[in-house]
Protein backbone atom coordinates (compact mmCIF):
# COMPACT_ATOMS: atom_id res chain seq x y z
CA UNK A 1 0.00 0.00 0.00
CA UNK A 2 2.77 2.57 1.36
CA UNK A 3 4.78 1.55 -2.03
CA UNK A 4 1.91 2.69 -4.38
CA UNK A 5 1.37 5.94 -2.47
CA UNK A 6 4.81 6.71 -3.09
CA UNK A 7 4.10 5.83 -6.67
CA UNK A 8 1.36 8.21 -7.33
CA UNK A 9 3.54 10.89 -5.46
CA UNK A 10 6.15 10.33 -7.19
CA UNK A 11 4.00 10.54 -10.68
CA UNK A 12 2.45 13.84 -9.46
CA UNK A 13 5.94 15.39 -9.33
CA UNK A 14 6.91 14.07 -12.48
CA UNK A 15 4.12 15.38 -14.61
CA UNK A 16 4.55 19.16 -12.91
CA UNK A 17 8.06 19.22 -14.48
CA UNK A 18 6.64 17.79 -17.38
CA UNK A 19 3.92 19.80 -17.64
CA UNK A 20 6.30 23.48 -16.47
CA UNK A 21 8.51 22.06 -19.33
CA UNK A 22 5.57 21.66 -22.29
CA UNK A 23 3.83 24.76 -21.10
CA UNK A 24 7.24 26.93 -21.33
CA UNK A 25 8.03 24.78 -24.64
CA UNK A 26 4.77 25.45 -26.63
CA UNK A 27 4.28 29.27 -25.24
CA UNK A 28 7.80 30.14 -27.00
CA UNK A 29 6.88 28.90 -30.28
CA UNK A 30 3.31 30.05 -30.54
CA UNK A 31 4.85 33.77 -29.96
CA UNK A 32 8.00 33.84 -32.07
CA UNK A 33 10.77 32.88 -29.41
CA UNK A 34 13.67 32.17 -31.20
CA UNK A 35 15.18 29.38 -28.76
CA UNK A 36 14.21 27.22 -26.83
CA UNK A 37 16.15 27.66 -23.54
CA UNK A 38 18.46 25.38 -21.71
CA UNK A 39 17.91 24.43 -18.05
CA UNK A 40 19.20 25.82 -15.32
CA UNK A 41 22.78 23.88 -13.69
CA UNK A 42 22.10 25.59 -10.54
CA UNK A 43 20.65 22.87 -7.69
CA UNK A 44 19.92 25.76 -5.63
CA UNK A 45 16.57 27.27 -4.10
CA UNK A 46 16.78 29.95 -6.06
CA UNK A 47 18.88 30.14 -9.24
CA UNK A 48 19.03 33.48 -11.22
CA UNK A 49 16.88 33.76 -13.51
CA UNK A 50 17.85 34.13 -17.22
CA UNK A 51 15.56 36.66 -19.29
CA UNK A 52 13.81 35.18 -22.54
CA UNK A 53 11.95 37.45 -24.79
CA UNK A 54 9.13 37.10 -27.03
CA UNK A 55 7.46 39.14 -29.76
CA UNK A 56 3.56 40.36 -28.90
CA UNK A 57 1.54 39.57 -31.70
CA UNK A 58 -0.84 42.35 -31.29
CA UNK A 59 2.15 45.47 -30.81
CA UNK A 60 5.26 43.49 -31.89
CA UNK A 61 7.35 44.56 -29.27
CA UNK A 62 9.97 42.40 -27.50
CA UNK A 63 8.52 41.71 -24.18
CA UNK A 64 10.16 39.63 -21.12
CA UNK A 65 8.73 36.45 -20.87
CA UNK A 66 7.50 36.55 -17.33
CA UNK A 67 5.65 39.81 -18.09
CA UNK A 68 3.77 38.27 -20.96
CA UNK A 69 0.51 37.51 -19.75
CA UNK A 70 0.06 41.07 -18.27
CA UNK A 71 1.64 42.66 -20.95
CA UNK A 72 -1.25 40.73 -23.42
CA UNK A 73 -4.06 41.52 -20.83
CA UNK A 74 -3.77 45.35 -21.49
CA UNK A 75 -2.59 44.85 -25.23
CA UNK A 76 -5.58 43.08 -26.43
CA UNK A 77 -8.43 44.61 -23.83
CA UNK A 78 -8.86 41.57 -21.83
CA UNK A 79 -7.06 42.96 -18.35
CA UNK A 80 -9.26 43.79 -15.54
CA UNK A 81 -8.38 47.68 -16.09
CA UNK A 82 -8.87 47.51 -19.93
CA UNK A 83 -12.06 48.03 -20.30
CA UNK A 84 -11.85 51.03 -17.35
CA UNK A 85 -9.39 52.78 -19.66
CA UNK A 86 -10.95 52.31 -22.94
CA UNK A 87 -13.99 54.08 -21.08
CA UNK A 88 -12.38 56.81 -19.87
CA UNK A 89 -10.57 57.42 -23.28
CA UNK A 90 -14.13 56.94 -25.05
CA UNK A 91 -15.57 59.62 -22.67
CA UNK A 92 -12.63 61.93 -23.50
CA UNK A 93 -13.35 62.16 -27.16
CA UNK A 94 -17.06 62.29 -26.72
CA UNK A 95 -16.22 65.46 -24.77
CA UNK A 96 -13.87 66.86 -26.99
CA UNK A 97 -16.03 65.51 -30.66
CA UNK A 98 -20.26 65.58 -29.34
CA UNK A 99 -21.71 68.35 -30.65
CA UNK A 100 -24.01 70.56 -28.06
CA UNK A 101 -27.04 68.59 -28.44
CA UNK A 102 -25.92 65.46 -26.86
CA UNK A 103 -24.86 67.37 -23.91
CA UNK A 104 -28.47 67.02 -22.79
CA UNK A 105 -27.53 63.06 -22.97
CA UNK A 106 -25.01 63.40 -20.51
CA UNK A 107 -26.50 65.51 -18.28
CA UNK A 108 -29.32 62.78 -17.60
CA UNK A 109 -27.03 60.31 -17.62
CA UNK A 110 -25.25 62.26 -14.51
CA UNK A 111 -28.18 63.12 -13.07
CA UNK A 112 -29.19 59.33 -13.66
CA UNK A 113 -25.55 59.00 -11.41
CA UNK A 114 -27.05 61.36 -9.00
CA UNK A 115 -30.11 59.22 -8.67
CA UNK A 116 -27.84 56.02 -8.21
CA UNK A 117 -25.57 57.75 -5.42
CA UNK A 118 -28.95 58.55 -3.50
CA UNK A 119 -30.14 55.06 -4.26
CA UNK A 120 -27.02 53.86 -3.42
CA UNK A 121 -26.86 55.93 0.32
CA UNK A 122 -30.52 54.73 1.05
CA UNK A 123 -29.71 51.45 0.13
CA UNK A 124 -26.84 51.53 2.36
CA UNK A 125 -28.47 52.25 5.33
CA UNK A 126 -31.45 49.46 5.05
CA UNK A 127 -28.54 47.27 4.50
CA UNK A 128 -26.41 48.42 7.90
CA UNK A 129 -30.05 47.33 9.84
CA UNK A 130 -31.03 44.05 7.97
CA UNK A 131 -27.51 42.31 8.52
CA UNK A 132 -28.30 42.66 12.58
CA UNK A 133 -28.94 39.90 14.16
CA UNK A 134 -31.29 39.08 17.40
CA UNK A 135 -29.05 37.70 20.33
CA UNK A 136 -32.30 37.19 22.72
CA UNK A 137 -35.55 35.45 21.67
CA UNK A 138 -38.69 37.12 20.91
CA UNK A 139 -41.35 37.29 23.53
CA UNK A 140 -44.71 35.75 22.34
CA UNK B 1 -13.37 -13.01 4.22
CA UNK B 2 -14.80 -10.16 2.01
CA UNK B 3 -12.74 -9.45 -1.03
CA UNK B 4 -13.66 -5.93 -0.99
CA UNK B 5 -12.85 -4.98 2.31
CA UNK B 6 -8.99 -4.98 1.99
CA UNK B 7 -10.10 -2.48 -1.21
CA UNK B 8 -12.39 -0.41 1.02
CA UNK B 9 -9.44 -0.28 3.54
CA UNK B 10 -6.81 0.77 1.04
CA UNK B 11 -9.15 3.89 -0.15
CA UNK B 12 -9.84 4.58 3.21
CA UNK B 13 -6.21 5.36 4.25
CA UNK B 14 -5.62 6.66 0.68
CA UNK B 15 -8.43 9.35 1.48
CA UNK B 16 -7.05 9.95 5.41
CA UNK B 17 -3.53 10.40 3.30
CA UNK B 18 -5.15 13.07 1.33
CA UNK B 19 -7.30 14.68 3.83
CA UNK B 20 -4.74 14.81 6.49
CA UNK B 21 -2.23 16.82 3.99
CA UNK B 22 -0.06 14.87 4.82
CA UNK B 23 0.19 13.91 1.15
CA UNK B 24 1.60 17.14 0.56
CA UNK B 25 3.44 17.42 3.10
CA UNK B 26 5.36 14.19 1.74
CA UNK B 27 5.47 15.59 -2.03
CA UNK B 28 7.26 19.06 -0.56
CA UNK B 29 9.54 16.55 0.72
CA UNK B 30 9.83 13.96 -1.91
CA UNK B 31 10.18 17.12 -4.25
CA UNK B 32 12.88 19.30 -1.91
CA UNK B 33 15.27 16.04 -1.81
CA UNK B 34 14.63 15.38 -5.59
CA UNK B 35 15.96 18.94 -5.92
CA UNK B 36 18.80 18.18 -3.70
CA UNK B 37 19.79 15.31 -6.32
CA UNK B 38 19.77 17.00 -9.28
CA UNK B 39 16.85 14.95 -10.46
CA UNK B 40 14.87 18.34 -11.77
CA UNK B 41 17.18 19.13 -13.91
CA UNK B 42 17.69 15.43 -15.24
CA UNK B 43 13.93 15.56 -15.87
CA UNK B 44 13.75 19.04 -17.93
CA UNK B 45 16.84 17.97 -19.80
CA UNK B 46 14.96 14.74 -21.14
CA UNK B 47 12.05 16.89 -21.90
CA UNK B 48 13.43 18.88 -23.72
CA UNK B 49 15.40 16.66 -25.90
CA UNK B 50 11.90 14.73 -26.43
CA UNK B 51 10.96 18.34 -27.77
CA UNK B 52 13.31 19.21 -29.50
CA UNK B 53 13.47 15.67 -31.25
CA UNK B 54 9.95 15.38 -32.10
CA UNK B 55 8.91 19.13 -32.13
CA UNK B 56 6.87 20.93 -29.83
CA UNK B 57 4.21 21.21 -32.71
CA UNK B 58 3.85 17.40 -32.76
CA UNK B 59 3.48 17.08 -29.07
CA UNK B 60 0.89 16.85 -26.26
CA UNK B 61 1.59 16.73 -22.51
CA UNK B 62 0.72 13.30 -22.48
CA UNK B 63 3.65 12.09 -24.86
CA UNK B 64 6.11 13.63 -23.24
CA UNK B 65 5.45 12.65 -20.12
CA UNK B 66 5.00 9.01 -21.64
CA UNK B 67 8.31 9.35 -23.72
CA UNK B 68 9.99 10.33 -20.14
CA UNK B 69 8.72 8.80 -17.58
CA UNK B 70 10.21 4.83 -17.84
CA UNK B 71 14.22 6.72 -17.32
CA UNK B 72 12.72 9.44 -15.07
CA UNK B 73 11.07 7.39 -12.42
CA UNK B 74 14.23 4.89 -12.70
CA UNK B 75 16.74 7.96 -11.71
CA UNK B 76 15.20 8.70 -8.45
CA UNK B 77 17.82 7.71 -5.95
CA UNK B 78 17.28 4.77 -3.92
CA UNK B 79 17.93 6.61 -0.72
CA UNK B 80 15.11 9.56 -1.42
CA UNK B 81 12.96 6.00 -1.98
CA UNK B 82 13.43 4.40 1.19
CA UNK B 83 13.20 7.71 3.31
CA UNK B 84 9.77 8.40 1.87
CA UNK B 85 8.52 4.74 1.77
CA UNK B 86 9.73 4.43 5.42
CA UNK B 87 7.49 8.02 6.49
CA UNK B 88 4.11 6.89 4.06
CA UNK B 89 4.76 3.26 5.78
CA UNK B 90 4.50 5.04 9.21
CA UNK B 91 1.27 6.93 7.99
CA UNK B 92 0.00 3.67 6.87
CA UNK B 93 0.70 1.94 10.24
CA UNK B 94 -1.12 4.29 12.30
CA UNK B 95 -4.33 4.59 10.44
CA UNK B 96 -4.57 0.87 10.44
CA UNK B 97 -4.31 1.05 14.19
CA UNK B 98 -7.03 3.67 14.42
CA UNK B 99 -9.15 1.65 12.03
CA UNK B 100 -8.36 -1.29 13.85
CA UNK B 101 -10.33 0.69 17.09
Amino acid sequence: MAEGMLDYVLDLSLMNEVFTEHRSASLMARFGATHYPEPSTSTSESPVRKQYDVICPECKRSIAAVRFAPHLDKCIGMGRNSSRVARQKMQQGNQEDVPSDSHSEDEVMVSNDDDDVDWTTKRKKVGKGRNRTRKKPRNE
Amino acid sequence: IDPMADERLKEAVEMAFLASGERERVRDLLESRLREHGWQFLVKQLCKECINNRGIEQLSFEEIYTDVRAEARAKVPDEVKRELLAIISNFVRKELQIDEM
